[in-house]
Parts: C-alpha cells; sequence; structure tokens
C-alpha cells in the first residue's frame, strides 16, 4: 500500500497565508476610505462653492451697507468713536467681501524646492504601479502613487518623508527572501496600512467637524424635512439687507438736510 | 483641506444664522402654543429648541423663567438662558444680562454686555451705554462717549436719549455747545411727550435760545409739562397765571 503522502502545510506558510489575507483585505478598506474621504473633500469643497455663492456674497453686501452707514454717521457728527465705529465696520466689510469673493485667485504658482522634487522622485520610483510584481501589487502602488502626486502638488514633505520610510522599512531586508522575512514583512505592510485607515479616520473627523462640515451637515439633514437652508438663509439675509439699506436711505437724508 | 480662515468665519456665521432661524419646528410649536395661552406647553417647545441652541428660544425661555409662566419660577435657570442667547448675539439677552449684571453690583460686566448689544444697534442698550459713560459706571467717565451712544439712540426715536443729547448741546458738555442742536433734540424728545423736554423747550422759546423767540409756543410747552407734573413747569405756570392771567 503505497504511504499516502499527505502534503501538510508547515506552520510558516499557513501564518504567510493568513497574513497575505489579513493584508489584502486591509488594503482594500484603506483604498474605500481613501475614495470616501475623497468623496467628502469633494462634496464640501463644492457646497462651499454653492455657499459663498448664494450666502457669501449677501453677507458681503449687508456688511459693505452697515460700513457705509457708520461712515455717514460720522458725516453726520464726527466724533473719535463715531469714527472707530466706522473704521471697525469697514474693516469688517472689507474680511467679508475678500472670504466670499477672494477664493478663486487662490491657486498659487506651484514651485517645488529642489529638496521636495527629489523626495517626489525617490518616492515615485519605488512605487510606481509599472514595477508591480502582481496585481494586487500594482492596484496599491496605483493608489499610493496617487497619494504621493497629490503630498507633492501641496507641498507635503512630511507624507512623502513617511511613504519613502514606510517603503525601505519594508523592502529593507528584500534581498534574501526567507519566509521569516516575508513574514516580518506583511505585518509591517498591515501595520502601514492600518496606521494610515486610523490617520485618514481623524481626517474625516476633522472634515466633517469643520465649520463647513457641520454647516453642509444641518442643511443635509434641513433637505430631508424638504427645506432647503441655503435659500432661507439668503432669504433672511436679504430682509436684513433691505433694513440696512432703510436705514442708510435714512442718514443720507438726515446727511442732505444737514447740509453737509 | 485648505479651508482658508477667512472663510470659516464667514460659514461659521451662516451656521449661527441657519440654528437661529425662524423655521425651526420647535420653536414654531412654541410660539404657536404660547399664542394661544398653553404656556406649559410653549415653555417645553421653547426648552427644547433652546437646547439645539435656538437664540431667540433661549431667551424667550429665559423670561419665562424669569416670571415663572408655563415653568416654576427660577432665577438661575433664567440666568442661565439669558447668558447663553446673549452669548449668541441676542441683543434683548444682552441688554437683559446687563441689568442683571448691573442689580448683582457688577458694574464692569454691566458695561460689556451693554456695550455689545448696542453694537447691536439696540436703542434702550445705546442710551443705557450713554448713561453709563455720563455717570462713569463700569467705565472711565466720558461726555463725548456719553454724547455718541446718546446720538445713536436718538437717531432711533429714543426720547430719553433724545432729551440727554439736547442736555449736552445746551451744556456744550462733551459736544460743541450749541442751542439750536439743542432746541432740536429738545423738540424731538417733547414731541414724544417727555416733559423735562417740554419744559426745556418751553424754556428755550421763552429766552430765544437756538429759536426765534415765541410767547405763544413758550407757554403751549410749559403747560405740556406742567399737564404731567413737572414741577418746575407746574411753578412756571403759577407764577405765569399771577402776572398774565
Amino acid at each position: 500500500m503505497p504511504a499516502e503522502i499527505v502534503l501538510q502545510p508547515n506552520p510558516n506558510a499557513a501564518s504567510l497565508a493568513e497574513k497575505r489575507e489579513r493584508l489584502a483585505t486591509v488594503r482594500s478598506l484603506l483604498a474605500e476610505r481613501e475614495a470616501d474621504i475623497a468623496q467628502i473633500r469633494s462634496q464640501l469643497k463644492a457646497f462651499e462653492g454653492r455657499y459663498l455663492q448664494r450666502v457669501g456674497v449677501l453677507y458681503a453686501e449687508l456688511d459693505e451697507i452697515a460700513a457705509r452707514i457708520t461712515e455717514r454717521e460720522v458725516d453726520l457728527y464726527d466724533s473719535d468713536s463715531a469714527r472707530r465705529r466706522a473704521q471697525a465696520a469697514r474693516e469688517r466689510a472689507r474680511e467679508t467681501h475678500e472670504a466670499a469673493f477672494g477664493g478663486e485667485q487662490e491657486p498659487e504658482e506651484f514651485d517645488p524646492s529642489p529638496s521636495l522634487k527629489s523626495l517626489f522622485r525617490e518616492v515615485a520610483k519605488r512605487i510606481h504601479p509599472d514595477f508591480a510584481s502582481d496585481e494586487a501589487e500594482q492596484k496599491h502602488f496605483t493608489l499610493l502613487m496617487t497619494r504621493a502626486n497629490q503630498a507633492y502638488s501641496r507641498g507635503d514633505a512630511e507624507t512623502l518623508q513617511r511613504m519613502l520610510d514606510d517603503h525601505l522599512e519594508i523592502s529593507g531586508a528584500a534581498a534574501d527572501e526567507g519566509d521569516g522575512l516575508v513574514l516580518l514583512r506583511l505585518v509591517r505592510q498591515i501595520q502601514h496600512a492600518e496606521r494610515d485607515i486610523a490617520a485618514l479616520d481623524g481626517e474625516q473627523q476633522a472634515l466633517l467637524g469643520s465649520e463647513i462640515g457641520q454647516l453642509y451637515t444641518d442643511a443635509e439633514a434641513a433637505s430631508h424635512e424638504d427645506r432647503d437652508l441655503l435659500s432661507e438663509l439668503a432669504a433672511s439675509l436679504r430682509e436684513r439687507i433691505a433694513d440696512a439699506q432703510y436705514r442708510l436711505e435714512f442718514v443720507e437724508r438726515q446727511v442732505i438736510a444737514l447740509g453737509k | 483641506m485648505a479651508l482658508h480662515s477667512v472663510r470659516s468665519g464667514i460659514v461659521a456665521r451662516g451656521r449661527r444664522d441657519a440654528a437661529n432661524s425662524s423655521s425651526n419646528s420647535d420653536y414654531q410649536k412654541a410660539v404657536a402654543a404660547y399664542n394661544e395661552g398653553r404656556f406649559a406647553e410653549a415653555a417645553a417647545s421653547f426648552s427644547r429648541a433652546a437646547e439645539q441652541g435656538h437664540a431667540e428660544s433661549q431667551y424667550i425661555l429665559s423670561t419665562m423663567y424669569e416670571v415663572g409662566k408655563g415653568v416654576p419660577q427660577d432665577d438661575a435657570l433664567a440666568a442661565r438662558w439669558e447668558r447663553s442667547a446673549a452669548e449668541q448675539g441676542h441683543v434683548y439677552a444682552q441688554a437683559n444680562l446687563s441689568f442683571r449684571c448691573a442689580s448683582a453690583g457688577d458694574l464692569a460686566g454691566a458695561f460689556e454686555w451693554c456695550q455689545r448689544a448696542a453694537d447691536g444697534e439696540l436703542a434702550w442698550a445705546q442710551y443705557n451705554l450713554g448713561l453709563m459713560y455720563q455717570k462713569g459706571e463700569g467705565v472711565a467717565r466720558s461726555d463725548a462717549e456719553a454724547a455718541h451712544w446718546y446720538r445713536l439712540a436718538a437717531a432711533q426715536g429714543f426720547a430719553d436719549a433724545q432729551l440727554r443729547l439736547a442736555d449736552l448741546y445746551y451744556l456744550g458738555q462733551g459736544i460743541q455747545q450749541s442751542y439750536m442742536q439743542a432746541a432740536l433734540w429738545y423738540r424731538r424728545a417733547a414731541e414724544q411727550g417727555n416733559a423735562r423736554a417740554q419744559f426745556q423747550l418751553g424754556h428755550l422759546y421763552d429766552v430765544g435760545r437756538g429759536i426765534e423767540p415765541d410767547y405763544t409756543q413758550y407757554r403751549y410747552w410749559t403747560r405740556m409739562a406742567a399737564e404731567q407734573g413737572h414741577e418746575d413747569a407746574l411753578r412756571e405756570v403759577k407764577r405765569r397765571e399771577y402776572r398774565d392771567p
């Protein structure tokens, strides 16, 4: 009777397979999170644009009229306090105007420092998707490449350096691929992915907790009650603008009446 | 995301205004209940809206606790909701809080909250801020500052402020002396039925300061003041009847 050869996977191989599976899971979770964050970021960006366009400009108009009222009051009755009030109102109007209209010319000239450039090159050549050994790695490299590109374009040397360190830590001992080393590498890759997920969670909380994030949440809640928060805000601001306009005309009539 | 700091200011403002809009459903329920005299129900709804940060509800709730309307009277809760609303920029709550501070002997606090309400265009607060400056309560005495705040309240038609502003013009305190301006502001207050302003206006017609002397006008305004029990005016009327029946 031929001795049956049962292929018993050695414990190391079992552990390796398990770690590989775990790495694939956390990496796909990481990719999902990155996509989520990107979506939230672009939703908030678009919402902020709508807010500034429909509400922000009205605040600018309101503050402009308020500044004119205080300036006319100085014309009417000049005094130190009247002038201080007018200055403060003018300053506020300027800030609001800048906040409401100043955003468009924001993209500054992209001029990376030589050190950032070479750091980016160091990272990019190690994670280029073309050099991936299998399909899973290629997918992961594509994600890393996107992240590196974003970090580079916003001049974020810290993130680039961390990505480089991650890579060096993993591949430092890659020359001799004994099972033990492969295992160690997998463990570290899992740790990196988990750390990145935690960082993304933190970023998501910061985004949703920011003023624009909370206003967005409020607007979403209102829309579930069939209300349009931005329209309501705009309507009440238009009323306040009409009030302010009336007060401005009143003060201007006084200035004319006093022949100043 | 690089959220500009100047922008987050304008966004925060929108959030505050949105949270305080009159479309808050608990607030609407509360107002409906209040108008129908169901105060306990109104207080409960105002409480819910107040907890959500609705400033107007917080203010009304504080006044209900103050007098015990729909809820058991409770000074601590009245003060708490008044402060919440005041901190959100509710001018009436700021004015009430200023009054509460003054009653507790905290003049600096009274001044600070009054200043905020005055900046919010509340005529009563502008007038009171003028008084604080004139008396040096919670702030260094300054007739010039007093004149400034009286004028803002006076321009909104606040009779007491018109009277005080006229006084400062009459005496030339903190402001360039002018009988003409004094007469103008005494008249505005007098037309609103302020007895002392009526008496003062009568006096200016009598002596012809800042306006052409006019005996009929003098008699008219002095009588108006006397009818309200103004003592100097009563004396004046008696003296005039003796000499000019």
